[in-house]
């Protein structure tokens, strides 16, 4: 497929003109659609290479823009948001493992006026299919902006060998900038993962500003979707910027003075506390199909009343996130946050006008230490709460390894990355199966002191318990050895080699 | 990816017009479908307006350096693409014997095309050959219209012997084809057929619609989509759909 750009005065017939006699071009009766490009907010379709808009004229359907490849087409009758909506076949094949619990949301829209047409030969032969449209993008409230034509040519007898397109500007195979930047947003301007270049010279206070900065917008970004429940990634994502936010200010303190950063703590640590419990639910939610699977298939349905009840739960969970988020205590948190990064007086900390790779070096290592020294001599039944302190000990080492990833050589920080990511795992795993577990012991009592659930359901969260003790026990043993690995003596040199500072180097 | 061959050995059954219309019908339901019509007579390629002199036809199916997928044209329809019939198709048969192992090479060059598509339809020449016996043998499905005349039953006898001797497991699904409720013996015939479970129970009716394919060059359900006909093939790709799923 080629795609051109089409000046306003453009003559169709003109694209007959290299071509000998006996050639017609034919084009059908237009149509008006509108077409509204659908993604994930953290563009998975797009960093696939893959475009999926939404058109809606005459008919309804689903087309799947695909790099090297024929556009993919697909009747539907609504909107899918979700991967499981998706149309089994092609589009849920390609779409489903990129989306996984993300929703589609429309990221721009326009209006097309099209006409679809045909170059043939004397012999009615096909030599390029062509699609005249004109397109006004539509911006946030519907209301049309300057409109541009195109020109698609699809065709064996390429369009540039036939001479077709001479003086004609090639454009992308689709709107997606445009159409985005319609309503303020660009393809790939959002990720969960936290990225962003630092210089290792520069003064650490205006890294950690910078750090704190991005993960501020991250914060906000994700609000809207939070209140609008499009999916619980938002919520997520929210509260690991304001987890990171909170790691930063005190494993960084000293970099923008100390009297700046404590009220804010206090205020991020309510922020991470109200949305909590919303949280919580959302876990059990997603984990719900993997306790079905523990549990042998006659008692899944078992499993039922519990959901409702976890389904009630968090829609009042939700309603009292919606009303915060909305207060003005988050609004005076974020704004003032902004306020006060915008305004620090330069080297107003201790140590803020050291250079940021010193600053890094010197808290990864301090952090890398800590998990070995609360890790260390641990047998193969180590205490919980052991393992919970370790868990936000390579919680807050992960965060800055995180936010300096730019300082050292990625191969090297990815794997060190890597390596801690293993324990973390098994940390995250443990303490995971002792939140659900315990909350599933609330969940039961409650659900015992209502008449109308049978006893067998009570029965099985009994068994459930079990399975998740039985998973917390496994991770619980995995442990010494992955321990073993992460703190040997191989894994502390490289540590010591990337972060020790310049006399290792 | 599967893989459907419209075929038998009888002519003027409404075979060409089936493979065209029921690929159209699935392109329509989302498959991405390749029409791959390997009938030297190049009718389908005619329907569907792609010019079918084509550098590298034969070898695209014998030779192991060259890509079918690279021969692959648009058609005017959305999820439809074609490899179109080639004249020199009629000596396919000496090129296909003079070729190392021609059925393992030929379904690797159907594997290759796995990626692209969710379904190619073979359009077969009317013929017992070696491109016949090569396609039967790799393909999911066998698609063959019967029109109800004791001549065309007795072909679907010829062709299930056939498939029976050199088929890989492809199962085989007649229907009827060309049918004229006004004519008794289709009638009585047609009822017959319905009493052989293989049969798939649309019967594609005898229309002028099928038969101006060749002034409109487009499938019927693509020019008039309210047709019977266009209404039959759409039914019947949809009984070929749970048929392959199953």
């Amino acid at each position: 497929m080629s795609r051109y750009h089409l000046p306003t005065d453009f003559d169709e017939t003109s694209l007959l003109a290299g071509l000998g006699r006996g050639h017609e071009l034919v084009i059908a009766p237009g149509t008006t659609l509108i077409a509204t490009p659908l993604d994930t907010f953290d563009w998975r379709l797009y960093r696939a290479g893959l475009v999926l808009v939404e058109e809606r004229g005459p008919g309804r359907r689903l087309v799947l823009l695909e790099r090297y490849r024929e556009p993919y087409f697909i009747a539907n009758r609504t909107t899918p948001r979700v991967a499981a909506d998706l149309p089994a076949g092609h589009l849920a094949d390609s779409l489903r493992p990129l989306m996984g619990i993300r929703s589609l949301i429309p990221m721009g829209a326009a209006r097309i006026d099209r006409r679809e047409g045909r170059i043939e030969n004397a012999e009615g032969e096909m030599l390029a299919r062509l699609r005249f449209e004109t397109v006004h993008p539509l911006d946030q409230n519907g209301n049309p902006l300057p409109a541009f034509g195109t020109l698609e040519i699809r065709g064996g007898a390429d369009a540039a060998r036939l001479g077709l397109t001479s003086g004609l500007t090639s454009v992308a195979e689709h709107d997606l900038d445009t159409l985005a930047a319609a309503r303020g947003r660009a393809p790939g301007d959002y990720s969960s993962k936290f990225r962003m270049d630092l210089d290792p010279d520069q003064p650490a206070e205006e890294a950690v500003r910078a750090i704190l900065l991005v993960l501020l917008t991250t914060l906000e970004a994700n609000v809207d979707g939070t209140v609008k429940d499009i999916d619980t990634e938002f919520l997520h994502d929210l509260r690991v910027a304001c987890r990171r936010t909170r790691s930063a200010l005190t494993q960084l303190e000293g970099t923008l003075g100390g009297e700046i950063a404590a009220p804010f703590n206090t205020e991020f640590k309510w922020l991470g506390g109200l949305t909590g419990p919303l949280r919580d639910l959302d876990v059990y939610l997603l984990e719900m199909p993997t306790y079905r699977a523990l549990l042998p298939p006659h008692a899944s349905a078992d499993l039922d009343p519990l959901e409702a009840l976890i389904r009630s739960a968090r829609t009042r969970a939700l309603t009292s996130v919606v009303r915060e988020l909305g207060s003005a205590r988050f609004d005076r948190l974020v704004k003032g946050w902004r306020r006060t990064l915008d305004e620090i007086v330069p080297h107003s900390g201790p140590r803020a006008s050291r250079s940021t790779i010193t600053l890094s070096d010197k808290r990864i290592m301090r952090a890398y230490r800590r998990i070995l020294k609360h890790g260390g001599g641990l047998d193969h039944d180590p205490p919980a709460e052991t393992l919970h302190r370790l868990r936000i000990d390579a919680k807050k080492l992960r965060y800055l390894l995180e936010f300096f990833h730019s300082l050292y050589p990625a191969i090297e920080i990815d794997a060190r990355i890597k390596e801690l990511k293993r324990i973390q795992d098994i940390l995250g795993g443990f303490n995971d199966m002792e939140v659900q577990r315990d909350r599933l012991s609330s969940f039961a009592q409650e659900l015992h002191a209502d008449p109308d659930i049978p006893t067998s359901c009570i029965l099985t969260l009994g068994r459930l318990a079990g399975a998740l003790e039985e998973r917390q026990e496994e991770f619980r043993s995995a442990f010494h050895d992955a321990f073993a690995h992460f703190g040997s003596a191989s894994v502390r040199a490289a540590f010591k080699t990337l972060f020790g500072g310049k006399e290792s180097k | 990816m599967k893989s459907i061959a419209v075929w038998t050995v009888k002519g003027g059954v409404g075979k060409t017009s089936a493979a065209v219309n029921l690929a159209h019908a699935a392109a329509a339901d989302g498959f991405r479908t390749l029409i791959w019509d390997l009938d030297p007579q190049g009718a389908a390629s005619f329907y569907l307006r792609i010019p079918t002199a084509m550098e590298g036809a034969v070898e695209a199916i014998t030779e192991r350096s060259v890509d079918p997928a690279k021969l692959v044209q648009p058609t005017e329809f959305d999820n439809l693409s074609m490899l179109p019939a080639d004249f020199s198709f009629r000596h396919l048969d000496l090129a296909l014997g003079a070729s190392k192992k021609p059925r393992k090479r030929f379904a690797a060059k159907l594997a290759g095309l796995a990626d692209s598509y969710d379904l190619v339809m073979f359009d077969c020449p009317p013929s017992v050959s070696l491109v016949s016996e090569t396609v039967v043998k790799t393909v999911d499905a066998i698609l063959v219209p019967v029109i109800p005349s004791t001549l065309s039953m007795r072909t679907l006898h010829q062709v299930r012997a056939f498939v029976s001797d050199h088929g890989r497991g492809a199962e085989v699904l007649p229907f009827l084809s060309m049918v004229d409720r006004r004519k008794r013996m289709h009638n009585e015939l047609g009822l017959a057929c319905m009493a052989d479970p293989a049969f798939l129970t649309t019967a594609i009716p005898a229309a002028s619609v099928v038969e101006k394919m060749g002034m409109t060059r487009a499938p019927v359900a693509a020019t008039l989509p309210s047709q019977p006909a266009a209404r039959a093939f759409a039914a019947l790709w949809r009984e070929i759909r749970v048929r392959l799923e199953t």
